[in-house]
């Protein structure tokens, strides 16, 4: 099947490609941008492994093709960290309160629980958990997720306050 | 798994999304938001030599008022929808339902044209546009015609769509006066598919008797289904003399095809299903009566 | 799983059976399916099947492992692999034709295996599209048997049979097609009360 262009900015960054229309955003972020941080657990939409930000919006790019985020901007995990490296609120919040072991389902969670706090910067334990059922984790048993994000709004609310 | 290769269209318009469609014929097939679909071409369960991207056609995204209905373009997400204030106000159901659908990454790209279109038994949308006896409306190389919600879902996953036609979109009743509205969805997890669920729409009368009843079933049959029998023995009736246990069990009544499958056996969905009536009915006739 | 179908043809029973077991007559009637080769009670085939946006097609044989005519009894044994998929498709059909008149009722019991993808759906699925696929078969052959011309007469049975060649073509079965006037009527498998019944039936209406 002939193979189409593709402009995307991924983490501010512009790049074209050619590509089949079965490419999807995920294999292209992993294959084509060499950013590997987005994985891929279920590749049907389940597990939320391969959750990113496009044009702001949490999505699973597993469910997504390339060709359908011509012209857009995505946001991977390797692009949350501030460029001098200083790890985002919920990524050391994560760190603080033991919210990830073996680290597989953690970008996803880090992609989520980010446009989660933009939307709604108080959560509470329910709002935590029902925004978060679309993530899955096999090793921690949430617990400690669901405390990094309660941290994680608190830094947020320190750093507006402070 | 990857999905099998196949061509991808993205058209100007509806009308070159219906033309497409017409031109591959059976070996084409309409993405939206892709949520459903997309597994199914991941998993290998559905092959298509050709996709028609609408996910970007502007004149597929929007909500407005048009006279009592409330008009929301088949490509308008389920995000938007659910966020909506107009809706909020004028077709409660959608917003209720709307945080039941999957997960919010999913939301943020499903559309609601796409849930209906797709049709399947368990999922949201297509059950209030059957309660409320909504309008889609359709758009093929020879023209525009609305077809009622009634009539538009016929089996698994199928619908009274015409091969080159294109949902564009769907209509749905504004409820005024004394109304109240409930959503009751039973799964294990959240964001899974329902195994039993009901959305139900009253309005009472001055004398807090009920003028009219809607109630989809979601999970109960091989389509959306109504509460028929319950709808029909309770208008008329005052609220607080029905039972939500009576009303449960009777929107049970004249489903022969619910389903069983490894959530659970059909007896075990009627037992939850009349669960879910019962308590979607006592929201939504709390909420009438205080209307 | 068992699932159980009936349909009639407006023929009597004698023709019904010849077309019936016509293998390359009725092939063209089943809904999406295309006969690559007939070999006297052996042929193959390929059935593409749609339930919404999914697809399964399974390319396989059929043998008639019993013909009894004088009991108007067939028992046809098929079995298919997925083309696009590793599952696959077993059945045994039995098949009793049954005087009615100027008509004729069959009643076909399958014994249905399922593997691969087709499998992940429940038995009201498969009984559904069965179902279909029957009704949309019946119909067909009816307009089929009517288009051959006058009703065949009952001692000619080879003669006025139109053949039609094995179409090479697959055209997919889009059960909506179903939506016009079901002859088939699907039957639950509490009908093996109903199978006895019918072959009651039959014996107590062949001796009077």
């Amino acid at each position: 099947m002939p193979e189409r262009t593709v402009r995307l900015s991924v983490n501010g960054q512009v790049g074209e490609a050619s590509v089949e229309p079965r490419l999807t955003l995920a294999d292209y972020i992993r294959e084509r941008c060499g950013l590997t941080g987005t994985h891929l657990g279920c590749e049907h939409g389940a597990c939320g492994a391969c959750t990113v930000l496009l044009d702001g919006a949490a999505v699973r790019s597993c469910l997504i093709f390339a060709v359908q985020a011509d012209g857009m901007a995505v946001t991977t995990v390797e692009g949350i960290a501030s460029a001098d490296g200083q790890l985002s609120a919920v990524q050391s919040a994560l760190r603080e309160c033991h919210g990830l072991q073996c680290g597989f389902c953690t970008p996803g969670f880090v992609m989520s629980i980010t446009a989660l706090l933009r939307e709604n910067p108080n959560p509470t334990d329910q709002d935590i958990r029902e925004g978060l059922s679309g993530n899955f984790c096999r090793c921690t048993g949430y617990q400690g997720i669901v405390n990094a994000v309660h941290r994680a709004a608190e830094m947020m609310r320190g750093a507006a306050t402070g | 798994m990857k999905p099998a290769s196949f061509e991808y269209h993205r058209p100007d318009s509806v009308d070159d999304a219906a033309r497409m469609l017409a031109e591959f014929g059976d070996e084409a097939k309409v993405l939206g938001g892709g949520q459903s679909l997309v597994p199914m071409l991941a998993l290998r369960l559905a092959f298509f030599d050709h996709l028609i991207d609408v996910s970007r056609l502007a004149e597929l995204k929007g909500i407005e008022r048009d006279n009592g209905w409330v008009r929301i373009g088949a490509g308008t997400t389920d995000a938007t929808v659910g966020a909506d204030e107009q809706v909020a106000a004028e077709v409660p159901l959608l917003t209720r339902v709307t945080p039941f659908i999957g997960h919010f990454q999913i939301r943020s790209r499903g559309t609601l044209g796409g849930s209906i279109a797709h049709a399947d038994p368990a999922a949201e949308y297509p059950a209030v546009a059957l309660a409320l006896d909504a309008q889609m409306e359709a758009v093929s190389p020879s023209g525009r015609r609305s077809i009622a919600a009634a009539d538009f879902f016929t089996g698994l996953w199928e619908t009274t769509l015409a091969a080159d036609e294109v949902l564009a979109d769907v209509r749905f009743p504004v409820w005024a006066g004394r109304c109240g509205f409930g959503v009751q969805e039973f799964a294990r997890r959240h964001g899974d598919f329902a195994i039993a669920g009901a959305v139900v729409a009253v309005e009472l009368d001055a004398e807090d008797r009920v003028s009219r009843c809607g109630i989809g079933l979601m999970g109960l049959g091989s389509t959306p289904r109504r509460g028929a029998a319950a709808e029909a023995a309770v208008v008329g009736q005052r609220a607080a003399e029905v039972t939500p246990e009576e009303i449960g069990a009777l929107a049970m009544t004249g489903l022969d095809d619910i389903p069983a499958d490894l959530q659970g056996s059909a007896g075990y969905r009627t037992r939850v299903g009349a669960a879910m009536v019962a308590r979607a009915w006592a929201a939504a006739t709390t909420e009438a009566s205080n209307a | 799983m068992e699932l159980v179908n009936e349909f009639r043809v407006p023929v009597p029973v004698d023709a019904a059976w010849e077309v019936l077991t016509d293998v390359e007559r009725i092939a063209p009637c089943l809904p999406g399916a295309a006969l690559l080769s007939a070999d006297g009670d052996e042929f193959s085939g390929v059935v593409k099947v749609k339930v919404g946006p999914i697809t399964v097609q399974y390319q396989g044989k059929a043998v008639f492992q019993e013909k009894d005519k004088s009991a108007r009894r067939a028992v046809i044994k098929a079995n298919g692999k997925e083309t696009r998929g590793q599952g696959g498709a077993a059945a045994v059909v039995i098949a009793q034709l049954e005087e009615d008149g100027e008509s004729t009722a069959c009643v076909l019991t399958t014994d249905l295996t399922i593997s691969g993808k087709a499998a992940q759906f429940g038995r009201g699925v498969l009984a559904d599209v069965a179902g279909k696929l029957i009704g949309q078969f019946a119909d067909r052959l009816e307009a089929d048997v009517l288009s051959a011309g006058a009703a065949p007469a009952r001692s000619q049975p080879e003669a006025e049979a139109s053949r039609s060649s094995p179409s090479a073509r697959t055209e997919s079965v889009d059960l909506l097609g179903a939506l016009a006037v079901p002859v088939a009527k699907r039957v639950l498998p509490v009908a093996a009360g109903l199978i006895g019944g019918l072959v009651i039936g039959f014996v107590v209406g062949r001796r009077s």
